[in-house]
């Protein structure tokens, strides 16, 4: 009997591990029981596993919103070697160049000094007319607004 | 008679103390117009014989006096332009200096026509003027033909290295993709290759006749040709890119 009363009291003494308290009163609850990590690599694979999960859903996004067509980077046609928009941008600059070649060269009367900078001003010519009747010519039919060169003036005062 | 002398006056004061008369370090307006007008008005004036023949003269030496310092800054800017070539070969800086030599030969014979302008008569204005128009299109003319050139073929030298460059790229391009195996892609990719040894070619003789003391003969019909030789590349590089687009469409 004695034994009976002391088994008893022992029982007041018996308590449930702390763990199953913890998992019991979160299943009551309705908040879920959440096992806390406790080493260091079980919190490394904890954050791992959240940044891949994030990069993933910003990829299906990214394509979603964005479509498909962004593949076409890696066409070799975007391959700036044979980009026709910059071929295009490099052959306009040697038409330059060539038209600048064949440009007559106009006597640089300096108006402004930026004229004389300019390499069309001074472009050389190639079969440029009798300078006397050229020179007439433009001095008669120049407009107002037009400057007159000093080969003009020179021609003008030589009268 | 009081009013039209009154007037004269008024007129020469003007023309005496404006800055082209005066030879004053002012920039020069080098728009000939206004003077000219100036001087045709002095014609249709009603002023006597004398007083016209002297208040032209005025005009004239005023108009001549601008000219040259016109002439001075045409040449300076045309020396200017030369000297800004960024040149690292010392070849080509001598070309350089010899031509920025001779455009100071000719602000020399500029400044030393200014200092007889103010003895010059009537009659000797007009031939003073006959005879710097000639020395210009004898002298002057061809000298802004040679720097021209000159500075039209340094240019040029960008478009070379970027073509260069973009046949590189483009022989790599047609390597990794092994499109090398396809006849019409490699017929293309030669032609490209040989223009642009054309244009290279015609190029390399330009240089040198630069380099040949006082000899630019023939240097801007090569250029012309060395250009035209890079635009047909370009023209090779276009036809690639059409075909390569079929071969591997995107």
């Amino acid at each position: 009997m004695e034994k009976l009363i002391e088994t008893l009291q022992k029982l007041k003494v018996i308590e449930p591990e702390k763990e199953y308290t913890l998992r019991s009163r979160g299943l009551i609850v309705g908040t879920g029981f959440e096992r806390r990590p406790r080493t260091t690599w079980e919190v490394f694979s904890q954050t791992l596993q959240f940044g891949a999960s994030l990069a993933l859903t910003g990829l299906l996004i990214f394509l979603i919103l964005g479509g498909f067509s962004s593949w076409g980077v890696f066409s070799p046609l975007r391959l700036s070697s044979l980009d026709p928009s910059s071929l295009r941008v490099e052959a306009q600059a040697i038409d330059i160049q060539i038209q600048l070649t064949n440009l007559n060269y106009a006597e640089p009367a300096i108006k402004t000094s930026e004229s004389t900078q300019s390499a069309q001003r001074i472009a050389p010519q190639k079969g440029k007319p009798n300078e006397k009747e050229q020179s007439s010519e433009k001095v008669s039919s120049s407009s107002p607004s037009e400057p007159i060169s000093i080969d003009d003036a020179l021609l003008k005062l030589s009268e | 008679m009081i009013a039209k002398r009154i007037g004269v006056g008024l007129f020469l004061g003007a023309v005496l103390f404006s800055p082209y008369f005066t030879f004053a370090s002012a920039p020069p307006n080098c728009d000939f117009r206004g003077q000219l007008d100036t001087l045709r008005a002095v014609r249709d004036n009603s002023l006597d014989y004398l007083q016209e023949v002297k208040t032209e003269l005025v005009s004239r030496k005023s108009l001549l006096a601008n000219i040259a310092n016109c002439s001075i800054e045409e040449a300076l800017s045309l020396k200017s332009r030369l000297q800004s070539l960024p040149l690292k070969e010392e070849r080509l800086k001598i070309v350089q200096d010899q031509l920025a030599g001779e455009i100071d030969r000719v602000v020399s014979y500029y400044e030393n026509q200014k200092l007889k302008i103010q003895d010059l008569g009537f009659r000797g204005t007009q031939d003073f003027s006959r005879s710097l128009k000639d020395w210009r299109a004898a002298n002057y003319s061809p000298l802004t033909d040679r720097v021209g050139t000159f500075i039209l073929w340094n240019d040029n030298q960008k478009l070379f290295q970027t073509t260069q460059n973009r046949l590189a790229q483009i022989g790599q391009t047609v390597r990794i993709f092994k499109l090398v195996d396809n006849e019409e892609i490699q017929d293309l990719f030669q032609a490209a290759q040989n223009n642009f040894r054309e244009a290279q070619e015609a190029n390399q003789k330009v240089r040198e006749s630069f380099e040949r003391t006082g000899s630019f003969e023939n240097s801007l019909t090569l250029m012309k040709s060395s250009l035209e030789s890079l635009a047909k590349t370009y023209q090779m590089f276009f036809d690639l890119s059409e075909l390569v687009r079929k071969i591997l469409p995107y």
